[in-house]
């Protein structure tokens, strides 16, 4: 495959394209002038929403330019869907404003809890599977999808337990959210793969369990591997290259599900841009791979 | 339930208090407390990184370990009230104040407060700034009337130590460290014009014609109020070097 160019920026006024079924990278901070410059060989990027949630300065400037350059997904890490107690307004006007300023490809958000009586923890806790928490979430799912006027995406957790009030499995629990809301799915191989090892859960079984049609993008980050025997955890840490068994279990989502826009997520120890390119390359052509000639690569 | 169970995985990522949740996750003894404990690390090493961008002069002055502790320390007591986080650890200067292992460095909570003004400049709204012509067009016997309307990006910052000498020699760039009297009082002003944020050192006089400015005082009183603190307050100067720094947006009467 050539490498992409970047778009015409007088075409920037109108929606970009739709994200190919390609290899795209997280948008982080090293990188940025690469990206509002167009001269980094990306087919898409993604930013953390919530990074771009400033009234104006530098950063939003960029963010501009960014997107005169490249198709954009919007991935929230804020929202809290899981939250028993509502979403917060404030967090959703601000978000809708983002849409409206870069009229992104995708939306996406995460299957986690993150503010409890207005306290933000700064992580993606984990959901028990329960009829409450599908209910609290298809709550918060409807709301958003409404208050932005389009579809999100839902990303699998990654997750180091399970909780004995669960009634459903993750696969289940997915299922039911995209039946009730009409949300899309983000499937993290790698999640799936770190809470499979953490949990025991077979990884393969798991992507039987996905609705495959639901899936609009595919997650792909590095983990860090902590202890040994017993006491051996993954930890999702989004600081180093894919693992085999992580490439491994991609090749067999692209299997079953077909190619999909794929995005590397690289955000602690982050590397030279031509490092994160490269792991961007590697998931091409696992795509190229499987991918027919006929164009069937893009997806609306 | 869901909320319960919500509520007390948030002491566990914050507090690492995992008594309660215990019973709700699966697997042995030991096993489930170090699962809990991924949780917790992860949200106390991410706040640090959050805080350690944002006080970078903060953290070189009192050393990585150092500053990891006063870190953890503020978390607990300030810990995030929106997801969004280059908003957080605003309060970090007023915390340092009060902090008693860091009272040996006098200095450090105004360091704080400046590099909080520098955050709070950047992500400041867009602003465009007076074209001084509007200012030339009113009369001379209007001019002591005119109030300004100040930058959204425009904080200005005082201290009893000379805090912005301070924050230059701890530049990484900073190759020479010159002699500081640290008997100096400094007040200063932090803004960005264009996209470039920037920090000026004021004379008393300047900084408290800023500040009545800032607080909506006319021309004449502001100006006023600086010769009060600065017998040789150069009221054109200033004005000029103020206009350039697009330090104000619009004037009214």
């Amino acid at each position: 495959m050539p490498p992409p160019s970047p778009q015409d920026p007088s075409t920037s006024s109108t929606r970009p394209s739709p994200i190919p079924a390609a290899a795209g990278v997280g948008l982080r901070h090293p990188h940025i002038a690469a990206f509002a410059d167009g001269v980094a060989e990306a087919t898409w990027v993604e930013i953390h929403s919530e990074n771009f949630f400033a009234p104006g300065g530098p950063r939003m400037a960029q963010l501009d330019r960014v997107r005169k350059n490249y198709p954009i997904s919007c991935h929230g890490v804020g929202l809290s869907l899981g939250t028993a107690e509502g979403l917060d307004q404030d967090h959703l006007r601000t978000l809708c404003r983002l849409v409206d300023r870069i009229d992104p490809i995708l939306v996406s958000e995460h299957l986690s809890f993150s503010v409890v009586d207005n306290i933000y923890v700064n992580d993606l806790l984990p959901l028990p599977y329960t009829e409450e928490a599908l209910e609290v979430v298809t709550r918060n799912i409807d709301q958003t999808q409404e208050a932005l006027g389009r579809q999100i995406l839902l990303e699998n957790p990654s997750s180091y337990l399970t909780f004995t009030d669960s009634t459903f499995t993750e696969c289940a629990f997915l299922s039911a959210l995209v039946e009730r809301t009409g949300c899309g799915l983000l499937l993290d191989v790698n999640n799936i793969y770190v809470s499979a090892q953490n949990n025991g859960i077979d990884a393969v079984a798991y992507l039987d369990g996905i609705p495959g049609n639901a899936v609009q993008e595919i997650h792909l980050a590095g983990h860090t591997v902590n202890g040994a025997d017993d006491d051996r955890l993954l930890i999702d840490t989004h600081g180093d290259v894919i693992a085999d068994p992580v490439w491994t279990l991609y090749e067999k989502t692209l299997n079953k599900i077909g190619p999909r826009p794929t995005l590397i997520e690289w955000d602690t120890n982050i590397p030279e841009l031509n490092k994160l390119l490269a792991e961007a390359g590697k998931a091409q052509s696992r795509l190229d791979a499987i991918s027919d000639n006929k164009g069937s690569t893009r997806v609306a | 339930m869901l909320h319960e169970l919500q509520r007390n995985f948030a002491s566990v990522a914050l507090k690492n208090v995992t008594a309660p949740l215990l019973p709700h996750i699966e697997g042995p003894a030991g096993s489930k407390e170090r699962r809990l404990g991924v949780y917790h690390a992860n949200t106390i090493n991410s706040l640090i990184d959050v805080l350690s961008d944002a006080y970078p002069v903060t953290q070189r002055i009192v050393g990585e370990r150092f500053f990891s502790t006063l870190a953890k320390s503020f978390i607990e007591t300030a810990p995030p009230r929106q997801p969004t986080l280059f908003r957080y650890g605003s309060s970090l200067g007023d915390f340092l104040g009060d902090f008693a292992p860091a009272q040996d460095v006098p200095y450090l909570a105004d360091i704080a407060r400046l590099e909080w003004a520098r955050i709070a400049a950047y992500f400041a709204e867009d602003y465009e700034p007076l074209n001084p012509q509007k200012l030339s067009a009113i009369g001379p016997e209007k001019i002591g009337d005119v109030c300004f309307k100040i930058a959204p990006s425009l904080h200005l910052v005082e201290s009893p130590y000379p805090i912005f000498q301070v924050w230059a020699v701890n530049q990484p760039s900073c190759n020479t460290v010159p002699a500081i009297d640290f008997t100096n009082a400094e007040q200063g002003f932090v803004s960005r014009q264009a996209n470039e944020v920037f920090q000026h050192a004021v004379t008393p006089g300047t900084f408290h014609w800023l500040r009545a400015l800032s607080d909506g005082s006319t021309l004449g009183a502001a100006t006023n109020d600086a010769m009060r603190h600065d017998q040789n307050f150069d009221l054109q100067n200033t004005l000029r070097q103020h206009l350039a720094d697009g330090t104000f947006t619009t004037i009214y009467i």
